[in-house]
Formats: structure tokens, C-alpha cells, sequence
């Protein structure tokens, strides 16, 4: 019971841990503060209740960021069949409850930049850029290809190089 | 026989990150030199590779502090976030007599009476049946949180309630005994003790979430009484114990 008690909160300690870099996760891909905290708060919820599939010695984040990433497409796809049309982006949204730091970075070009990247392309710079996870570790996560990480992310450093450096306009010479 | 780079994105996605080996590096920079139509892919690629550290700092640093352990405080997120965040914990540990709310709950500015109401709202029915403690090891836990308080625990042989624990809680550095008792209907009610010099004061009521609250104070200890019942049931529980 002691060795129960103790991996339980070995766990909790861990997801405790966790917690802040699953919130930038989470707020990079629903871009929205409170759709965030849900994220979040949803993943969690699902990681505790699997808890007994996780398998001790493993990357509890790669689990938890993969429990994450199921829980958001789902999310999107009722979102489709609601909407009741095909893969429409989210607008993206700037609200937040108004603590400095976040609306500070809600509001700043290169959130900007990053939200508006398509939200499979978002997943993988994420996971490879700010959390620093090899390329087969995202494809692991996101359940694809590793080339298919490989060419999300070339899409995604296309469409930020446009977005940073946007061609410039032509002149008409007279 | 040197290596011919494969020119595809898998490739040149990892040599603009810099994460291919040093002899694949060198091939496709030197393959560049004289492959127009790379060294442009290549150009193209790492124009959108900007340095992003900064905005994954500060997002990490904008987590809501619920989120984060107490070491790290600065609240953010609304009460019933909070809540939810301590059901995680409760979920977790059971809720295993003694462990502090150090560990879930992080707002300095909130009184100690809202935390042990949010704290509260995972109690349920299921929680508490189990705890039947008999006479001896009830006057043992009392005598226990008496010791660690100084305080002097009132009788608690309040009609309709029963007895299931008593245990020792800690809010940053604060002492609260937390006593654990139920209606005839099981529904699990917190009495909580403080020492705290100040002034006497009456019972209050008031709502937390859906937790009603009576706070109390007799000059050298704080109490509370928390549960899920009508303010009436509260306020006449309350009664007793402050009597």
C-alpha cells in the first residue's frame, strides 16, 4: 500500500511538473487562454485516469503531450462536423483574462506568427522547437511519419519566413 | 567516395535547425555552393526559422500559477480552475490525512478559510464512509491537533453529526486542524481551527463556489465550518460549535 501511495504521488509530483510546459502546448494550439486551461485541465484528467497504462520508466511527458494531441483533434473534429464544413481555421483569438505577461504575448508578432500556422503545423513546432523533441520523438507523439513531421515543418518555416519577411511590393516605374 | 546530400526538406529541414552530423552538414553546404536551386531552398528555410526562445520562455512563464507548485505563486486562474486543479491532486493521493495544501493550492492574496472551502469541494460521500474512527482513536487524533496547535478542540458531540477525522493541514506555514464530519446523510462537513490572535468575532456565513462557509473567531483561534448544505443547516451547526 506505502509503494502505492508513493508511486501515486510520484505521479502526481510528475504531472505537477509537467504543468507548465503542457499549458504552452496547450495555449499554442488553441490560442486562446481559457480553451487552454481546458486543454490542460482535460489532458490531466485523462492522464490520471489511464494512469495504470502508463508504463514507469517511459517519458511521462511524450505520454501526457500525445493524450494532448488526441484530445485537441478530437476536439477540432466535432468542431468540423459542427461547423458542418471542411478543415476551417480558427480565428485566431486575443482575448485572455487579462494577467500582464499573457496578453503581452497573445499581442506579440511572433505568438502571431506561430498561432497562424496551420494546427498541425503548430503541433510540430512545438514539440520540436519549444520543447526541443527530436524529430522521430514528435512524429512518436503526433502518431505520423517522421517524414511528414519533416515536411509540416518545412510548410511552417515557409509560411513564417512570409509572414516575417513578406515580399516586398512591386513599384510601378514610370 | 564522398556522399551525395539527398536534397529533400526531411534533409534541409535538419541542416537549417542544425541537427544534422558534421559530415552531412558539410556535404549539403558544400552541395550549396554550387546548387543554385539549394542554396535558394535552403535561403527560403531558414528565413522562417526565427529564434523563438524568448516566446517559449514567457509562455511557460505565463502558465496560470494555479497550475504550478506553491513554490511559484502569483494566482491566475479562477476559483473553479483552482478547484479543478486540486481534484487532481485529490484524485491522486486519495485524500491521505495529513498532506498539506501547500501542494495544490497557491493564491497569497485568498484566506485560508476560501482554500480549505475549495480543498472541501472534492469531498464527497465515498471519501469519508470508510473513516469510522471508535472512541479511542478519535480522542487520540483530537489530542494529536491539540498538541500541534496549542488550541483546545470544542466538543464536537453535536447532534446529527458524526465524528470521522481529524488531521493537521498546512497553508504556507499556516497551522489548521481539519476536522472531517457528516450529517445522518453523509454529506462530509469541515471544522476547521486556527490559531489566530485578533479580534471576537460572530459567525458569518458566506459562499464559496457552492460551499457555504461560517468563520468565526474567539481571539486566539479562527474557525470555520464548510459544507455542501443550506446556509439554515450551516448557520445551526455552526452554533453548536461555537457555543
Amino acid at each position: 500500500m506505502a509503494d502505492a501511495n508513493n508511486c501515486m504521488k510520484q505521479f502526481h509530483d510528475d504531472l505537477t511538473d509537467l504543468l507548465p510546459r503542457l499549458w504552452r502546448f496547450a495555449l499554442a494550439l488553441c490560442r486562446e487562454a481559457a480553451a487552454a486551461e481546458d486543454l490542460v485541465q482535460e489532458s490531466c484528467k485523462r492522464a490520471l485516469e489511464r494512469r495504470g497504462q502508463f508504463q514507469a520508466g517511459s517519458r511521462l511527458d511524450h505520454w501526457v503531450f500525445a493524450i494532448m494531441v488526441s484530445i485537441r483533434r478530437n476536439e477540432l473534429r466535432k468542431d468540423r462536423v459542427r461547423r458542418g464544413n471542411g478543415v476551417e481555421d480558427a480565428a485566431f483569438v486575443c482575448a485572455d483574462d487579462g494577467s500582464g505577461i499573457l496578453v503581452s504575448i497573445l499581442k506579440s508578432q511572433l505568438f502571431a506568427n506561430v498561432a497562424n500556422l496551420s494546427d498541425v503545423q503548430r503541433e510540430a513546432v512545438m514539440l520540436v522547437y519549444a520543447e526541443g523533441m527530436s524529430y522521430g520523438e514528435a512524429a512518436q507523439i503526433l502518431d505520423i511519419p517522421l517524414g511528414t513531421v519533416m515536411s509540416r515543418l518545412a510548410a511552417a518555416k515557409e509560411s513564417l519566413a512570409l509572414t516575417m519577411n513578406p515580399p516586398a511590393k512591386k513599384v510601378a516605374r514610370i | 567516395m564522398s556522399a551525395k546530400p539527398m536534397l529533400n526538406d526531411t534533409d534541409l529541414v535538419a541542416y537549417v535547425d542544425g541537427r544534422l552530423p558534421a559530415d552531412q552538414t558539410r556535404a549539403i553546404a558544400s552541395a550549396a555552393k554550387t546548387d543554385a536551386a539549394l542554396a535558394h531552398r535552403i535561403g527560403a528555410l531558414a528565413a522562417g526559422t526565427p529564434d523563438l526562445g524568448d516566446l517559449w520562455a514567457d509562455m511557460l512563464q505565463s502558465a496560470p500559477k494555479g497550475l504550478l507548485p506553491a513554490s511559484v505563486d502569483q494566482p491566475v486562474v479562477s476559483i473553479n480552475r483552482r478547484a479543478w486543479f486540486l481534484g487532481v491532486g485529490s484524485a491522486v493521493f486519495g485524500l491521505a490525512a495529513g498532506f498539506g495544501l501547500r501542494s495544490f493550492y497557491s493564491a497569497p492574496q485568498a484566506d485560508w478559510e476560501t482554500a480549505v472551502a475549495e480543498y472541501h469541494m472534492l469531498y464527497g460521500a465515498s471519501t469519508v464512509r470508510a473513516l469510522t474512527p471508535n472512541a479511542a482513536a478519535q480522542a487520540a487524533e483530537i489530542a494529536a491537533v491539540e498538541t500541534a496547535t496549542g488550541l483546545t478542540v470544542p466538543a464536537l458531540d453535536v447532534e446529527g453529526l458524526a465524528y470521522r477525522r481529524a488531521q493537521m493541514l498546512d497553508l504556507r506555514g499556516k497551522q489548521i486542524v481539519h476536522i472531517v464530519l457528516t450529517t445522518a446523510e453523509v454529506v462530509p462537513i469541515a471544522f476547521c481551527l486556527s490559531p489566530e490572535n485578533g479580534p471576537i468575532r460572530q459567525p458569518e456565513y458566506r459562499l464559496v463556489g457552492d460551499m457555504g462557509l461560517v468563520t468565526w473567531a474567539s481571539g486566539s483561534a479562527a474557525s470555520l465550518l464548510v459544507a455542501r448544505l443550506p446556509r439554515a443547516t450551516l448557520l445551526a451547526s455552526a452554533d453548536r460549535l461555537y457555543a
